[in-house]
């Protein structure tokens, strides 16, 4: 059916950088019954291990849609700086901000946020990291997803690219840019995996 | 055509008891009553003959609705026809059916009558259906028909009605919990005299572990949310006109009112205000007369309401948690709330979800172990975020003070520019008490979190429940080494803590993540109506 996600266990976790080491912090005073939050040794997500990347056509498919939107802005920007009829040289300066602005989003953005990016789907959860600047992790565990949604715009069509979306009854968390095989993959492996019906 | 409505009717369809008309009509007359005024005033010696054809028109459009109206059990679900030209028809499965509920408003109390209501799993904020007037013995045989009676609560192993409270404490089977066996609670020292007349016709076999006392319903009306929203405004208002404003403003305030001096509308805006609050109290009261929760093996029935009289049911197994509310005002005094989160309930506004109105915080744990023993209270004190977080918390209050700051600095007048410093103070006053407040305690099968901004609420969850579970951190946050924990229950509820060491966070995540993670057991697996065995999760 589907190639089959690295299982549980103690398997050796890779290092994930932007994250302080997982120390046990003690409960000061506390009596013992509070029990140490696990480290990543003690309770190793499936995911630590498993990690992928989003495709390597997510970087143009990000530049084209942030491009819809950046040109038509300084557009704007740069009309507008025209018709105030202000000074040539401050004119000229608004024109070319605005344009450096638009060219820097479209360059660097993409790049840095497929950087961030990566996904694991195991059997008892899907797990990810996101963001640009605020860089969200999420676990998903697979017994709350209710379904399944593969996504294809346009442009994503146009790259070989496609998108999932996972439900569960308190929102849904999305999976971009994925390569069209992998999104079919992911959407077969998931349908099967949770199908294992929630006590909800 | 049935000859005696409300009775016994050929092939098992019934219409609802002539009294319909008449609840009906009065909620729908409510919608009138601007109409009606305006009628009054434009129409002057026409007024009542109009008043008088509208009510007429209306009685006979019910009176129609009424006729073709009706309901049946059949074929293992519960199925409504109505409609006078359009005809429409609604089905609901006796599976699907996750509680009966009940209502007795004015009308229905006057005819020996009830509303039920059909809750359905998954149902919006509404009832699915509602059976707006019928008799108690026959919402009592609906009851029966579609399984929701006595019997069928009283099926579980724990057969012999436990009327006292101490045994239900001690013996209730642990439906939430599935892998933990039972969570033995304190037993109960304060019994409560379960009292009441059974007007309703529900299940008595449940016993009862929460009533409210007359003390405990004044003191909840005195100090609900929307009494102490009056008092701030009231006593600002009076603060502000008596001393803050300077003379110009006062002079031109005047001066907008025209006719009228400012005193006078000054006057008229804090009775305007007190009655608010007086109606506010009135309101809380009825609402909240003899509360009174009943427990058995599979849910929770919450009856409450003076006038209008509510039951509702929750089912345990779709309590994800509650949510203990301290407010501005009732924190100082030592009192809380429990609101409790349950999947796919329509309990929309906060007076649906509450469970107690009010508790001394003390004692609150035992409340607790006696209403929702699954849910245990943390025996430690919560922990918080470290220090070096504290300033973080002060952060975004204090940025969005300086907007009225500096309003405050350009607008005021010479010597009052100072006031500037206030909007700051407080927000700093609130940031340090979002930093006080914040914390969580992972138990043995709980997890608490708690937040604060005004009220202090604390999210005592069920971590196997969580929906979603996510670490969050800003790149201010990453140099510092801290991050946020969320944690997301099925109501759509998020329990936050900011600002926590990022270790801490990883822990938490990994923590509840591993508990939600967790498979139900083969057993309930067996029972659960899918075919699951064709499926092996290979």
């Amino acid at each position: 059916m589907s190639p089959s996600p690295p299982g549980p266990g103690p398997v050796p976790a890779r290092p994930d950088p932007p994250r302080a080491p997982a120390e046990h912090p003690t409960v000061p005073g506390a009596p013992s019954v509070a029990p140490r939050l696990p480290g990543r040794d003690e309770a190793p997500l499936p995911a630590d291990d498993g990690r992928r990347q989003l495709s390597e056509r997510a970087v143009p498919y990000w530049r084209i849609q942030l491009a819809l939107y950046a040109v038509p802005a300084a557009t704007i920007a740069t009309v507008a700086a025209v018709l105030l009829d202000l000074s040539s040289a401050l004119t000229a300066a608004v024109v070319a901000a605005a344009w450096v602005a638009a060219l820097a989003v479209v360059v660097v953005v993409p790049p840095v946020r497929r950087g961030i990016w990566w996904y694991a789907i195991g059997e008892e959860e899907v797990d990810l990291r996101e963001g640009l600047l605020v860089i969200t992790r999420t676990v998903v565990p697979m017994v709350r997803v209710q379904h399944v949604d593969l996504h294809r715009g346009p442009i994503s069509t146009r790259l070989g690219l496609a998108e999932i979306e996972l439900h569960t009854a308190a929102g849904s968390v999305t999976i971009p840019a994925l390569d069209r095989d992998e999104a079919e993959r992911i959407r077969q492996q998931v349908s099967v995996l949770a199908r294992v019906p929630d006590d909800l | 055509m049935p000859a005696d409505p409300g009775r016994a009717a050929d092939e098992g369809e019934r219409r609802m008891h002539p009294a319909w008309i008449l609840a009906k009509g009065i909620a729908e007359l409510k919608n009138f009553l601007p109409a009606f005024i305006a009628l009054g005033v434009g129409l002057r010696a026409w007024a009542v003959p109009a008043a008088f054809a509208i009510v007429l028109l209306e009685l006979g459009v019910l009176t129609l609705r009424w006729r073709t109206t009706r309901y049946a059990v059949a074929g293992g679900s519960l199925r409504l026809r109505s409609g006078v030209f359009n005809r429409s028809e609604r089905v609901v499965p006796a599976s699907r059916i996750s509680a009966l509920d009940t209502t007795r408003g004015i009308v229905q109390r006057a005819f020996g009558l009830v509303s039920l209501e059909v809750q359905t799993a998954g149902g919006g904020k509404e009832a699915e259906l509602r059976l707006d007037a019928l008799s108690t013995e026959e919402a009592e045989r609906l009851r029966a028909a579609l399984g929701h009676d006595r019997a069928a609560s009283a099926a579980a192993p724990a057969a012999g009605a436990i009327p006292d409270l101490e045994a239900a404490t001690s013996d209730a089977p642990s439906t939430l919990d599935q892998d933990a066996g039972g969570v033995p609670g304190p037993a109960g020292t304060a019994v409560r005299p379960p009292v009441w007349p059974d007007a309703t016709g529900e299940a008595d076999d449940a016993s009862v572990v929460y009533a409210i006392t007359g003390r405990e319903l004044v003191i909840a009306a005195l100090t609900g949310p929307q009494i102490t929203l009056v008092a701030v405004v009231v006593v600002s208002l009076f603060t502000q006109f008596e001393e803050l404003l300077p003379r110009g403003l006062k002079d031109r305030a005047g001066d907008v009112v025209t006719g009228a001096d400012a005193v006078t509308v000054f006057v008229l805006v804090v009775i305007a205000l007190l009655l608010a609050a007086a109606l506010a109290v009135v309101g809380t009261v009825l609402a909240f007369a003899e509360f009174t929760v009943r427990r058995d093996d599979r849910r929770l029935r919450v009856r409450r309401g003076l006038l209008t009289e509510r039951t509702g049911t929750i089912p345990l197994d779709r309590v994800h948690g509650v949510r203990i509310v301290e407010g501005l005002v009732r924190r100082p005094l030592g009192y809380a709330t429990v609101q409790v989160e349950v999947a796919g309930y329509r309990g929309g506004s906060d007076t649906m979800r509450t469970l107690v109105p009010l508790v001394r915080r003390g004692e609150l744990p035992a409340l607790l172990a006696r209403i929702l023993p699954e849910l245990t209270w943390p025996d430690a004190e919560l922990e918080g975020p470290p220090a070096r977080a504290r300033r973080r918390y002060w952060v975004v209050p204090v940025l969005w003070a300086l907007v009225p700051a500096a309003a405050a600095v350009i607008w005021l007048p010479d010597a009052w520019k100072v006031a500037g410093i206030l909007p700051v103070l407080v927000a700093a006053a609130i940031g340090d008490g979002r930093w006080r407040g914040a914390g969580w305690h992972l138990g043995t099968d709980t997890i608490a979190v708690r937040s604060q901004l005004l009220a202090r609420t604390t999210l005592l969850a069920l971590p196997r429940r969580a929906q979603l579970v996510a670490a969050r951190s800003n790149p201010f946050q990453r140099r510092a080494g801290l991050a946020a924990f969320d944690v997301v229950l099925a109501t759509k509820r998020h329990g936050i803590v900011r600002h926590l060491d990022a270790a801490t966070a990883d822990g938490l995540q990994r923590a509840v993540a591993s508990a939600a993670t967790k498979r139900p057991p083969a057993d309930v697996l067996r029972d659960l109506p899918l075919d699951f065995a064709a499926a092996p999760p290979e």
